[in-house]
């Protein structure tokens, strides 16, 4: 029962989360795995996104799913910190729902907390098959090849966790050969996948070198950022420290990975992947130490506040959302021209064919949303429509056609 | 390797095999595209100059096939409502798009 109500007030905290996240509304890059778009990541999770296009409510659905997902995994925080005492234990969850990067992140529709969830759950093995000895079982293994499978084909950034995986692998019963086996076909899979897709390959070679007029000071920064956020600045220390006095050198080598995928391609959503290896180093260092770590709650929460201040999330909205509501009203139906470089959110909340502007297929549009300035717009033909977010016009009716 | 592990790992094997079988068929129709730059280069100039011409998203056009002469994609137009992928073909160089089924 106290389980129950524990659960009940959690999913209270997951939808605070979802909701936060709503008011900046769908961004591009969730409008992506919303609308099944193939890059740049593999297909498994923006397929079952993509199943409920067509619900009204698809946005606030999964919003609600993902943060429910994150927070209630906070029982696998719990287990992690399993035969230490009940003020580790609650230490640590409370650090694992309060870091700057969960909050950030938790009810976001994107791939990085996702692969940030399966993170933990490595660890949660890892940590499991420890504490109760022995080797996992073939079958078990096998379950385990999947769960990493699954995790590759989630988003490509799970190959970060590798030594993770690998120090799973290790402790079954297969061989040497079966256990590498284990963890490198399904990467190979996901990589015949990106050989399989262009705009995936075209995708990383962007996201590669977009950073690459970046100097290396502001790389340190930005990945100083990825940190920061990733454990409040003081689950990073106590994370590292965990890892480096229990001599944990495959997380402390995940941790590696995840900077120098940080230093090549940042972005602040990245952050979360730190998480669970902070998390799983700090409870390796009150296990090995600090035996009594309830007063780091107060200053986690005090840093995470300034963290969320310093690197704020972005909540304004796109205007796409609003046009679109107000080209509907209008009763227009029919091709809708943007001009000027647009997100996917445009193709999200449009009921109507999208399309760049053309000078050409202005004669078959029905409305055009000026993100830039628009050529060719005979106000015989074209009404624009005021108290707009974005100039938008729409056609006049038809004894208006030029 | 002992009986009791023989199972799993053909179970695990048989799922990667499921998976990368396709994947693989479709990456073997795409092959030139990363065996040879000329065609590589013409492909990237056709679509762009494709989806241009027509105000279309890269995102929305899937590469299905690639020889040395044309294009085979399929184009979806992403939206919430569901839509029909259209299949076409284009010459290398050209911008006439061909409807598979003609």
């Amino acid at each position: 029962m106290r389980k129950l109500i524990v659960a009940v007030v959690l999913e209270g905290y997951a939808f605070l989360l979802a909701w936060m996240q709503s008011l900046g509304g769908v961004r591009t890059d969730e409008a992506k795995y919303l609308l099944n778009i193939p890059y740049p990541h593999p297909p498994l999770a923006r397929w079952f996104f993509s199943r409920t296009a067509d619900m009204p409510g698809q946005e606030w659905l999964w919003r609600f799913v993902l943060a429910s997902l994150l927070v209630q995994a906070v029982w696998l925080v719990w287990r992690m910190a399993n035969r230490q005492s009940l003020e580790q234990r609650f230490t640590a969850a409370i650090l694992w729902l309060t870091a700057a990067a969960f909050i950030l992140q938790a009810g976001s529709i994107m791939m990085a907390p996702l692969t940030a969830l399966q993170g933990l759950v490595l660890l949660w093995l890892l940590f499991e098959r420890e504490r109760r000895g022995g080797a996992w079982s073939a079958w078990s293994a096998c379950g385990i090849g999947v769960f990493w499978f699954v995790s590759l084909f989630t988003a490509y950034q799970a190959v970060l966790y590798t030594p993770v995986a690998f120090a799973i692998f290790r402790r079954s019963r297969f061989s040497l050969a079966g256990q590498v086996f284990f963890l490198l076909a399904p990467i190979a899979v996901a990589g015949l996948y990106a050989l399989s897709e262009p705009l995936v390959l075209a995708s990383f070679l962007l996201a590669g070198t977009k950073d690459a007029g970046t100097g290396f000071v502001q790389k340190l920064m930005q990945l100083f950022q990825g940190w920061s956020l990733g454990g409040s600045i003081l689950l990073g220390l106590t994370g590292v420290a965990g890892m480096l006095l229990d001599r944990r050198w495959t997380l402390f080598l995940a941790t590696g990975l995840i900077a120098a995928f940080l230093l090549v391609s940042f972005q602040p959503y990245y952050a979360i992947l730190f998480l669970p290896l902070f998390l799983a180093g700090t409870i390796l260092l009150f296990k090995k130490i600090w035996h009594h770590p309830a007063p780091l709650i107060f200053p986690h929460l005090v840093l995470t506040a300034i963290c969320i201040m310093l690197f704020p999330p972005v909540l304004l909205r796109s205007p796409a959302r609003d046009t679109m509501r107000a080209i509907v009203a209008t009763g227009k139906e029919g091709t809708v021209l943007i001009a000027g470089s647009y997100g996917h959110e445009w193709q999200y909340e449009s009921p109507f064919p999208v399309r760049r502007f053309v000078p050409s297929l202005l004669s078959d549009a029905e409305a055009v949303v000026c993100l830039e300035k628009c050529e060719g717009m005979d106000e015989k033909t074209w009404t624009k429509l005021p108290g707009m977010p974005v100039e938008t016009w729409v056609r006049k009716a038809v004894g208006g056609r030029g | 390797m002992p009986r009791s592990s023989r199972l799993p790992a053909l179970f695990f094997t048989l799922v990667l095999l499921a998976v990368a079988f396709p994947l693989a068929l479709r990456a073997w129709r795409l092959q030139l595209l990363f065996l040879d730059a000329g065609v590589r280069s013409a492909a990237r100039s056709t679509l762009e100059a494709v989806t241009a011409e027509r105000g279309w998203l890269l995102s929305d056009v899937r590469l299905e096939k690639a020889d040395a002469s044309s294009l085979l994609f399929l184009y979806r137009d992403h939206r919430r409502t569901a839509v029909q992928d259209r299949c076409f073909v284009v010459r290398l160089r050209s911008t006439r798009l061909i409807p598979c089924e003609s």
